[in-house]
């Protein structure tokens, strides 16, 4: 008796399909986006740490060992290299969309301009180190090594990123999740430099 | 003699919880308000801090749905079938 009411049941209840999911943006985007917005909050929490010590600091507290200065015309040249390479990466974006070949091309220049700018600021952090400057000579010292490593290793890490891509894109088998996510990774990397830059070095 | 063990744990690390911030000096930057000239960097940062996730929250947030309802007008989400089997015929809504 009781089977024969659910049959009934099942007969008079109405099937409701559900409807087809669709992605409205790639989980790897989505994903990466997420990511970049607690890996700012990080640097938000470094900076504010450097703003509030810099202000509270007396005057002459505020430098470098034995009058080093850090180096600000040098690292406006790394600044270049590193807008090349996030411009460079914008362009394969397009190509990349348009199935272009040059793709390749371009997301390999943008690959080496990044890795030129790590190395530029490697050659830096070796010649600060020469001088004295290091984590334990000062405040400012330490805010720096701090903040410009930890920039310094997202750098490295988003390079990997993009390196990944590039050996997809030259295989044939990149995904549009996985380079979008590699390039906003590394427009992040871009980003937040000239924060760091006019924060730090000024 | 398992309750003795556990509040004697609440106890250890309540003590640890306590002692901890005191030895570890886990806000230095925080001690120097009032001292120094840097009231206004504090109150900025404070301010940027809060506000910063909320902006990024929020921008995301709209991002998502204008995709949404970009994906609705240019794909209008399938239809969902409702099937009546009394009278067997098929109804749709969206």
């Amino acid at each position: 008796m009781a089977v024969m009411r659910m049959t009934r049941m099942q007969q008079t209840m109405p099937l409701v399909r559900p409807a087809a999911r669709r992605e409205v943006v790639p989980s790897g985007l989505l994903g990466m986006v997420i990511f970049v917005g607690t890996e700012v909050m990080f640097f938000a929490g470094l900076i504010s740490a450097f703003t509030i010590s810099k202000a509270g600091a007396p005057r002459d507290a505020w430098n470098l060992p034995a009058g080093q200065v850090l180096p600000l015309a040098s690292t406006a040249v790394n600044t270049v290299a590193l807008f090349a390479s996030g411009a460079l990466l914008w362009v394969a974006g397009r190509q990349y969309r348009a199935r272009s070949s040059a793709a390749t091309q371009s997301l390999l220049a943008a690959i080496f301009f990044g890795a030129l700018f790590v190395m530029l600021q490697g050659r830096e952090w070796v010649g600060l180190i020469a001088h004295g400057v290091t984590l334990r000579s000062s405040a400012l010292g330490a805010f720096f090594y701090v903040i410009v490593g930890t920039h310094a290793v997202h750098a490295v890490a988003a390079l990997a990123g993009l390196g990944v891509a590039w050996w997809r894109l030259r295989a044939g088998r990149l995904s549009y999740g996985f380079f979008l996510g590699a390039q906003t990774f590394w427009y992040f990397v871009v980003l937040i430099w000239p924060v760091i830059y006019a924060r730090v070095y000024f | 003699m398992r309750e003795s063990i556990f509040r004697r744990v609440c106890r250890i690390t309540g003590i640890l919880l306590t002692a901890a911030p005191a030895s570890a000096l886990a806000c230095p930057v925080c001690g120097l308000v009032g001292t120094s000239d840097n009231t206004w960097a504090y109150q900025a940062m404070s301010a940027m801090l809060t506000l910063l996730p909320l902006v990024m929250i929020g921008a995301t947030v709209w991002w998502l749905a204008r995709l949404v309802a970009r994906a609705d007008t240019e794909h209008p989400p399938a239809t969902q079938h409702v099937v009546d089997r009394d009278d067997g015929r098929l109804n749709s809504v969206s």
